[in-house]
């Protein structure tokens, strides 16, 4: 490709819609431009052109740089993040395994001898993920090793995506997926983030230096050298401790607790009283869906018995966001796999989950289950696909009655069996083709 | 007959670019862009309106778009660039009436791929980080009218590069 001009007039033409779509000239020339779009053709078709040239430009070359965003020399080097951006991805398991026990070895090197004021530094990540710098700078699925400086938002944009940083020698932070995590400007020696919504692991040395605030909208949570799994909305918050002590500020009236290993404490707009810690209760090995209770459904809608058929929970379409390629439609049905009694679920060799449902047409369903560790982080998801002939058939629709070693774990490197994890959602799916999925019951029992 | 899901979905994703430079005008945000292309898309496939034909999907789906863009910006507090509905509207016509154009855009993909580490620098700077032309010309340690120069120029190569692949597509062809 050459630089020179195309035509005088188209370069000259060129030159003013590139300044004016920057917001340059002073009104008299942004009228004149608008007057000259709305005449000319020629000008709209440039102008289309920009567009495309900006948005393709974005995908093509859009790949993030490593340094800190106010590095210029990042900008200037060869781009270390460009190539290795997709084998990231594929490697992230063993680093976030390293980031949160062995503490971190050549990144957080580079973050404590860096002369940036840097707060924390990425370690691992997966799925749509994108850092909004303080700077104004978008970085989508930024890599490994990048520094994040008040006024940074790391968001994730997929339930199944994380992101791990560290927030000093001895402090790991995980979050989950749909979080939005702020890095706010430290008081003093501590680190301070908002977590406007989501899931926020915080994993510590036993007797870590550094303390962690973390900022959410109903509640402050203060960490020494302790770890905890906060979850936040915007009217909530519910604090696990399995470390330390946490201590917990209600923003509504300031009224404080602390919260030890093993308990856990919510925070609620809509319960004035005092707040209160309570023991974290004894997992459960039996879970049913119920479809009624509120937050039961994570997604899908729910019908109507009709004809003597069970009502079932029809799937919703959902667009999968896939970093660096077309997103994937779905069609889900999704349950938290949260018990009325608050206890978590967890899986072992000989649980096995059931699943029943209809479809209008034979059709492949995709059943899966995302974990954790017992109150701990993310553990990955497990799935399986079966084709119409293994769906057993029953009264109303099919059955699909499969222990949990059936499942395939899609991040072994988190973890390889289910066996011992807590169970978070459960889904079942079909993948763009709509067969009108329903599901009418799903349980989880040991055998 | 309505449209089905997958037709929406193939329809969309035919389109996807053009939805999303659609948005881009109005918010100058590619990744802003191509989440408001995701918001639309979701919407289509959600029911929000049923379709009859490819046409009338399309058209949908650019009006939704500058909808979406818009109220995009207002929540930020955006400056406005001066390119009003009315222009806005006879562009999306245009992108109609060419059509999805798949071998333009994927003649733009090839040449954007051949361009100079540079040129790749300033479109990654102005476009994928989504940067002011004055915030470029201060990384770049150049002047602002430097910056809408070589933008200017760079977008004119562009142009030539992917009606020259166009052209010689069509010999080829023939």
């Amino acid at each position: 490709m050459s630089g020179e001009p195309d035509h005088p007039d188209d370069d000259a033409l060129l030159a003013r819609l590139v300044a004016h779509l920057d917001g340059a000239g002073d009104a008299a020339e942004r009228a004149a431009v608008a007057e000259l779009l709305g005449r000319d053709p020629r000008a709209r078709g440039m102008l289309r052109d920009l567009a495309e040239h900006a948005v393709v430009a974005a995908e093509t070359v859009g790949l993030p740089s490593v340094a800190g965003p106010a590095s210029v020399a990042a900008d200037e080097g060869p781009r270390p993040g460009a190539a290795p951006r997709a084998a990231a991805r594929l490697v992230w398991p063993s680093v976030l395994a390293t980031a949160l026990v062995a503490g971190l070895a050549a990144s957080a090197f580079s973050f404590w001898t860096t002369a940036k004021p840097t707060h924390a530094v990425l370690t691992a990540g997966s799925g749509p993920r994108r850092l909004c710098a303080a700077s104004g700078a978008i970085h989508v699925d930024p890599p490994p090793g990048r520094t994040l400086v008040a006024g940074d938002l790391l968001e994730t944009r997929a339930c199944d995506a994380w992101s791990a940083l560290a927030a000093g020698e001895e402090t790991g932070l995980v979050i989950a997926g749909d979080t939005s995590l702020r890095v706010l400007r430290p008081a003093s020696t501590e680190r301070r983030f908002e977590l406007a919504a989501g899931t926020l692991w915080i994993t510590a040395r036993p007797g870590a230096a550094g303390r962690i605030v973390v900022e959410c909208p109903v509640a402050v949570i203060e960490a020494d050298g302790a770890s905890c799994r906060i979850r936040a909305g915007a009217t909530a918050a519910v604090v696990h401790v399995h470390g330390g002590v946490v201590r917990v500020v209600r923003r509504l009236d300031g009224a404080a607790v602390e919260v030890a290993d093993g308990e856990q404490i919510t925070i609620d707009l809509v319960d004035p009283t005092a707040p209160r810690v309570e023991p974290q209760p004894e997992p459960a090995d039996a879970w049913h869906l119920e479809p009624d209770r509120e937050g039961a459904i994570s997604w899908g809608v729910p019908g109507f018995a009709v004809d003597g058929a069970a009502a079932g929970v029809r799937a919703r379409p959902l667009l999968w966001p896939i970093p660096d390629r077309d997103p994937i439609l779905l069609h889900v049905v999704a349950g938290a796999a949260r018990r009325g009694d608050g206890r978590p679920v967890r899986l072992d060799a000989a649980t096995r989950i059931r699943f029943r449902g209809r479809t209008q047409r034979p059709a492949t369903v995709r059943f899966g289950f995302s974990t954790q560790r017992m109150q701990g982080m993310f553990a990955g998801k497990f799935e399986v696909d079966l084709p119409p002939d293994r769906l057993r058939t029953v009264a109303d629709g099919w059955e699909a009655d499969l222990a949990v070693g059936d499942f395939q774990a899609l991040f072994p490197g988190l973890a390889t069996s289910p066996e011992g994890l807590e169970v978070q959602d459960v889904y079942a799916l079909t993948i763009v083709d709509d067969a009108g999925l329903a599901i009418t019951a799903i349980d989880i029992r040991r055998e | 007959m309505p449209l089905d899901q997958p037709s929406i979905l193939r329809t969309l994703m035919q389109w996807r670019t053009r939805l999303a430079a659609a948005a881009w005008l109005v918010t100058r945000d590619a990744h802003a862009a191509e989440d408001i292309f995701q918001t639309v898309a979701v919407r289509a496939i959600a029911g929000d309106a049923a379709f009859d034909a490819e046409a009338a999907l399309v058209s949908w789906a650019f009006v939704c778009t500058r909808h979406a863009a818009i109220d995009w910006s207002r929540r930020r507090r955006r400056e406005a660039v001066g390119i009003d509905a009315a222009v806005l509207e006879r562009v999306e016509a245009e992108w109609i009436g060419v059509g999805a154009d798949d071998a333009r855009l994927a003649a733009l993909r090839a040449c954007l791929e051949a361009v100079p580490e540079a040129s790749r620098r300033l479109l990654r700077l102005r476009y994928a980080d989504g940067r002011g032309c004055a915030e470029v010309a201060e990384r770049l340690g150049a002047g602002l009218e430097a910056v809408y120069k070589r933008l200017s120029r760079l977008h004119a190569a562009l142009r030539r590069c992917v009606e020259g692949k166009l052209a010689a597509a069509g010999g080829a062809d023939r």
